[in-house]
């Protein structure tokens, strides 16, 4: 009998875009991170919540490959990426907002722009400038303006815009409403909603649990350095345990 | 304008010139880096020595000239290749005593292959002084002085127009995001040690007809280019070239002026009086960032 290329097919489609088994990390002697294994599905919108110290910023520090692995692996779309250096998955359109947003304050915003798209084409650089005004109308007003003398809600834009210029399979976002004001936050999340309904895989790594698990449709929770919770976003905002420890309820 | 004032300000802006070319190379290392790069001076020897070499050796004049400076770049990038490189995950203070030793073994080989001796080069265009207002100017210092304009512009316009020119400044000013933003920061590494051996190159064979050349010429060079650095603020390549031209230019006044014994203590006490006075150099200033 012939054998079916279409499950073949519909088992490519099933793979997740990221698959983490088993990932360790440590700083020294202190193990970060144990055991962690996730699954992101393409096209997905998933979020991760933990407390201070939990390990979330190492999680997003190991799959951007600026800390290594201790052990486990990391597959994006099915490569094997554990051992990339950190520039090389980006090229692959892995791409981090990181914490704290890291504009490059005495550039630009035209420049710090131009440098998220530093592995993409001129061509590319372009177009994703033009997008980026078209979806981001402040900064084109102040393209020439230092990144460092905007306002914080803006500098998010900014880090976000910035990373969306270099074309992510998968955006990484840590803790994006950290430092901003309600109304700001609301702002931010729109943009994540917006951009993982225009076809962007969105992880978003928050402290804020309510506004995450609201916005997404998988999430996890992290503690200690371990997944201790997996499910839809909407069943772990009903909780118990969620509710007591990370809402507050 | 008295004709000696105007002659010192002359060999003051001409040493002051090579100073920032060298001063610039310590910025630039240091930027993409942190690290101090006491071969600094190395390199200008290097590429006087080399080319003296190869005139000596029946060369033509600008192929010597070329492969001095070529061969100094190949020096600065082995040097972070096979010094630093392997020692990448060492501290600051250790990669510095690093480059200390390489200028050590530097200045050894130079003499292996090259002799202890002084030996000199013809200038670029001849030894027939301009004079102007009652001051010599010699040919070799307006070299000096055009090359020197030149290269700024250049380096400006690869910092501010070029990707590989942002993505050196990305490094520098946040190496993290850097990465992130998909820059191989170990590339801008090695670039930058090639940038700043190419720097510490043309200085070196421009210098060379006018300073005689020998295996220890890079040290004190290599220390005045340090503080033109740190007299501008290190890491700030416009600071770098106005601390270079003042450090120069004091020089060259205290010794006509007050006795030429005390011309090398005034970099020293210059740098000494700025650092008690502004910390972060002439150029330091605050920097502007929200957060």
């Amino acid at each position: 009998m012939s054998s079916p290329p279409i499950s073949a097919r519909e088992a490519a489609i099933a793979e997740p875009l990221l698959e983490v088994q088993g990932l360790e990390a440590r700083y020294g002697p202190i193990r970060a991170l144990a055991d962690v294994s996730l699954a992101i599905a393409d096209g997905g919108l998933v979020t991760l919540i933990g407390g201070n110290g939990a390990g979330k910023t190492t999680l997003l520090r190991v799959l951007s490959g600026l800390l290594p692995a201790a052990a486990g692996t990391i597959r994006l779309a099915g490569q094997d990426i554990t051992a990339l250096a950190a520039s090389a998955r980006v090229r692959l359109g892995l791409i981090q907002v990181p914490e704290g947003r890291q504009v490059l304050a005495p550039l630009s915003i035209e420049d710090n722009l131009l440098l998220g798209g530093y592995t993409r084409t001129r061509r590319e650089q372009a177009e994703g400038l033009e997008q980026a005004y078209a979806m981001f109308p402040a900064l084109e007003q102040r393209r020439r303006t230092a990144a460092g003398l905007l306002s914080g809600g803006q500098q998010q834009m900014l880090a976000i815009a910035r990373a969306l210029m270099a074309k992510p399979r998968l955006l990484l976002l840590d803790e994006p409403s950290m430092g901003l004001s309600p109304i700001l936050v609301d702002e931010v999340f729109e943009t994540i909603v917006r951009l993982a309904a225009a076809g962007t895989t969105v992880f978003v790594v928050e402290q804020n649990a309510f506004r995450a698990l609201s916005i997404a449709e998988h999430a996890y929770v992290l503690e200690a350095g371990r997944i201790i919770l997996e499910g839809a976003a909407g069943a772990l905002k009903s909780d118990h345990r969620v509710r007591e420890a990370y809402l507050g309820l | 304008m008295s004709a000696d004032f105007l002659q010192f300000l002359f060999s003051g802006i001409t040493q002051g010139a090579c100073y920032a070319l060298v001063g610039l190379g310590f910025s630039i290392i240091y930027n993409a880096s942190q690290v101090i790069n006491f071969a600094q001076g190395e390199f200008v020897m290097i590429a006087g020595m080399a080319a003296v070499g190869l005139i000596d050796a029946g060369a033509p004049f600008v192929l010597a000239l070329a492969a001095g400076v070529a061969l100094t770049v190949v020096v600065g990038v082995a040097l972070e290749k096979f010094a630093i490189e392997p020692a990448r995950n060492a501290s600051v203070v250790t990669l510095i005593i690093i480059t200390i030793g390489a200028s050590i073994f530097l200045r050894g080989a130079a003499e292996l292959l090259g002799g202890r001796g002084f030996r000199s080069m013809p200038a670029f265009s001849g030894n027939e002084p301009i004079v102007i207002g009652g001051a010599a100017l010699l040919p070799q210092s307006l070299w000096v002085l055009g090359v020197t304009v030149v290269i700024i512009f250049a380096l400006g316009r690869f910092f501010n127009a070029t990707m590989h020119g942002k993505a050196m400044l990305a490094t520098a000013y946040n190496p993290v995001m850097a990465q992130l933003m998909g820059i191989n920061t170990r590339l801008v590494l090695s670039l930058s040690f090639a940038l700043a051996a190419l720097l510490g190159g043309i200085a070196g064979v421009l210098i060379a007809p006018l300073s005689l050349t020998y295996s220890t010429v890079g040290v004190m060079l290599g220390l005045k280019g340090f503080c033109a650095a740190i007299l501008g603020g290190l890491g700030k390549p416009m600071g770098a070239i106005a601390g270079g031209l003042l450090v120069g230019v004091s020089e060259a006044m205290t010794a006509g002026y007050l006795s030429s014994a005390y011309k090398d203590a005034v970099a020293f006490v210059i740098i000494l009086v700025v650092l008690v006075v502004l910390p972060g150099g002439l150029f330091g200033g605050r920097s502007v960032e929200r957060v």
